[in-house]
């Protein structure tokens, strides 16, 4: 089998490291690569080495930032007093793109999780108890809905209510543009029991 | 390839890909079994993923030549949502899961299993707050029980004559306990106290609805997990359940 030379193949063994890229694909990208003018490569490589060396968590809310605190925890119009817990850092990024909410987040790097031995110290959990201090009304806890997200959800509510902090949970129901007919049961069941008022 | 339909309880499921999702299954008549929900997480899809612990009615591809399988449907019939309510009853749940996924290995109907596992969650889901793990140790002799490796604790092992000792030896090696004429110096055996003997008892031979029913303290508890534990690792090889580590280290 004819073999490609050192560096293209060393290049097309590190892109089959990422997700979803095979060796056929990464082939293919490696080959791209080759053709590239060279200051476009540079662009390429040093994008790369910047994310390793700017990005890091906030010291606050545990998003990925370059400035600490992010961008979020020091804008003085964002709402203060509302802090919405998500699991991880693109589940913060889902939620800005609604453009609804004004507050706050907290990160906490996972979910409860028996089977994987993830337990409430190995999430952001104190650091989240420790913000509450100051001047917090609502928690809104924005967990997944699945099993290992509800019983996070109710570990930390749990924990939360005692401290006189309203705490919510995100409402589940009919995604928009779905039909009744094609929901399934467990989220038609969730969208009667969080009915809203008009 | 056929496609066929069965009742299922989720153990436990993992990431595949994107937006698919591989569901490790406990079925009503294919024993143990490995599905790929292809897309199941996109929005679009009309399916919702089954949570863990759940019972489902599933339709699936069932592949011959390969042991993972294409999930074609799933409905919820039960999500046990009570489980999740807190930590503990959550934790202990998934030691039943996490053992039913250890113990069994392959693709084998056994529909005593199935049944032993659906009332240990239903009951889980309902019973008080400290009950959970007494409901636990209940579950994991009867697995060994319903898998073939039931435990003699009714009699000596050796004589078949009734254990009245105060102090009563266990051999996991031999399966059952022993009476003190019978014991040999050189064999190992663990110790229990004639209340944790009666408790360990009552948990084999009850019902699992009714093995939260009466109490059992601390110490019992502890001496019967040390029980389970060491039968059945001596008989299946089984590891030490990563969620037993996790209870561990919550309450400690």
């Amino acid at each position: 089998m004819a073999k490609l030379t050192d560096s293209v193949e060393r290049l097309v063994e590190e892109l089959s490291k990422l997700p979803g890229i095979g060796r056929k694909t990464a082939q293919r990208m490696a080959f791209y690569i080759l053709k590239l003018r060279r200051d476009e490569a540079l662009k390429l490589s040093q994008a790369i080495l910047d994310v390793k060396d700017k990005v890091k968590y906030c010291s606050v809310c545990f998003n990925i930032t370059e400035e600490d605190p992010c961008n979020i925890c020091k804008d003085a119009k964002r709402d203060r007093s509302i802090i919405c817990v998500v699991e991880e850092p693109k589940d913060v990024l889902a939620l800005e793109k609604t453009n609804q909410y004004r507050g706050l987040y907290h990160v906490l790097g996972g979910v409860l999780s028996p089977l994987d031995g993830i337990g409430p110290d190995d999430l952001r959990t104190k650091e989240l108890m420790t913000r509450l201090k100051e001047n917090v009304k609502e928690v809104i806890i924005a967990t997944n809905p699945n099993v290992e997200g509800e019983a996070t959800a109710i570990y930390l509510a749990k924990l939360i209510k005692p401290l006189g902090i309203k705490v919510t949970r995100i409402a589940r129901g009919i995604p928009a543009g779905g039909e009744l007919e094609y929901a399934d049961t467990t989220t038609l069941a969730n969208a009667i029991e969080g009915r809203v008022e008009f | 390839m056929s496609l066929v339909k069965t009742e299922g309880i989720v153990l436990k499921s993992f990431k595949y890909g994107d937006s698919s999702l591989i569901f490790s299954l406990y079925t009503r008549d294919f024993g143990k079994v490995k599905v790929l929900a292809k897309g199941i997480k996109r929005a679009k899809s009309r399916t919702a993923p089954p949570g863990t612990f759940s019972l489902v009615e599933v339709v699936f591809y069932k592949r011959e030549r390969s042991e993972l399988h294409l999930l074609s449907s799933a409905e919820t019939l039960k999500s046990f949502s009570g489980l999740s309510k807190s930590l503990n009853r959550f934790s202990w749940a998934a030691a039943v899961s996490e053992l039913l996924d250890q113990l069994i290995k392959g693709e084998e109907s056994n529909p005593r299993i199935f049944n032993l596992s659906l009332k240990t969650l239903s009951r889980m889901e309902l019973t008080d707050e400290s009950n959970p793990e007494k409901l636990f140790w209940s579950f994991a002799l009867k697995l060994s029980t319903h898998l073939g490796y039931k435990p003699k604790l009714d009699a000596c092992i050796n004589c078949g004559k009734e254990i009245k000792e105060e102090e009563v030896f266990f051999s996991p090696e031999r399966g059952g306990v022993i009476c003190k004429k019978c014991a040999k110096e050189d064999e190992y055996y663990l110790k229990l106290s004639r209340e944790s003997y009666l408790i360990a008892r009552k948990l084999l031979s009850l019902d699992i609805n009714k093995a939260d029913k009466f109490p059992v303290d601390k110490e019992s508890l502890e001496e019967i997990s040390e029980l389970v534990k060491s039968f059945i690792s001596y008989h299946t090889g089984a590891k030490e359940l990563k969620t037993l580590e996790f209870l561990r280290k919550i309450s400690g």
